[in-house]
């Protein structure tokens, strides 16, 4: 299974270093987020924010890659995050249940959030 | 209320969709009269009036669905009619469907729904008819992954 990457570089507000029974709970539910991510592997739940623009197309990319890319939070995909380290790295990510938040609209800049459990890619 | 069906059946043959979806077997043959339009909250979208005009959602960018809260009023007639469809075409409620729905205003048009869980109701026997109430969840914008995998490519380079 080829995991896409998700090229937008985030807002990271912390992380906590557990692994919550929620996520198990949606892992079983998904065969790709299984084998995607493995379970009880040292995710790490992690709240981030995405700013995106229709004028430069991060915006229809985000929509795009929601839906197709990530299955609607069904399906594991790629990111870099910075976690544990100062360095930033490529993890395994995928969104937790009914986590996706649109925060703010203004013109053409849409602000989402959302809770990723990620682990080292 | 038969006629009236048919008349909303013949409506929809014309093209009247947000969501263009051949009538035929797999359409619910019950009119659903809507009580009330609602923005879920477990997609926790914004719900932006436009100037003087119609709420409009943008459930269609993270989800593309909207729970809608319907009422199926039927005639005594109708009943076992009305379950066995649910118990079989709509699998208890599991399976999505198509049903004729009017979104943000618009003409009637066949949707594609499914009943989100737990939200049917015990039907009541109201002056000769019955009622059963129920929140369908309603696919506005079908997920095109095609185009969407473009954009993807487009944005990547």
């Amino acid at each position: 299974m080829t995991l896409q990457t998700l090229l937008l570089s985030p807002e990271q507000e912390g992380y906590a270093p557990s692994f919550p029974a929620e996520a198990t709970a949606t892992m079983k539910d998904s065969p790709a987020y299984a084998v995607g991510l493995g379970i009880r592997n040292g995710a790490r739940s992690v709240p981030v924010s995405f700013l995106t623009r229709e004028s430069d197309g991060s915006a229809q990319y985000f929509r795009a890659f929601y839906q197709t890319a990530m299955g609607e939070g069904s399906l594991p995909f790629l990111l870099s995050l910075r976690i544990d380290t100062s360095a930033i790295a490529v993890y395994r990510c995928i969104l937790a249940t009914e986590s996706l938040t649109m925060i703010n609209v203004e013109a053409d800049v849409y602000l989402y959030s959302m809770q990723l459990y990620a682990v080292l890619n | 209320m038969a006629l009236f069906r048919q008349w909303l059946w013949d409506g929809a043959r014309l093209e009247l969709g947000l969501v263009p979806i051949e009538f035929d077997d797999t359409t619910f043959p019950f009119v659903a009269l809507q009580e009330e339009y609602s923005v879920t909250e477990r997609d926790k979208v914004l719900l932006i009036p436009l100037e003087g005009g119609l709420p409009y959602t943008y459930l269609d960018m993270i989800g593309g669905t909207n729970d809608i809260a319907v009422k199926f009023v039927l005639e005594p007639a109708e009943y076992d009619e009305f379950w066995t469809y649910y118990n079989g075409f709509l699998n208890y409620g599991v399976d999505s469907f198509n049903m004729l729905l009017s979104v943000d205003g618009s003409e009637p048009a066949a949707l594609a729904c499914r009943i989100v869980s737990g939200t049917i109701t015990v039907p009541k026997f109201k002056f000769g008819l019955w009622e059963v109430k129920m929140t369908v969840e309603a696919l506005l914008d079908p997920i095109d992954d095609a185009a969407n995998q473009e954009i993807i490519d487009a944005f990547m380079g």
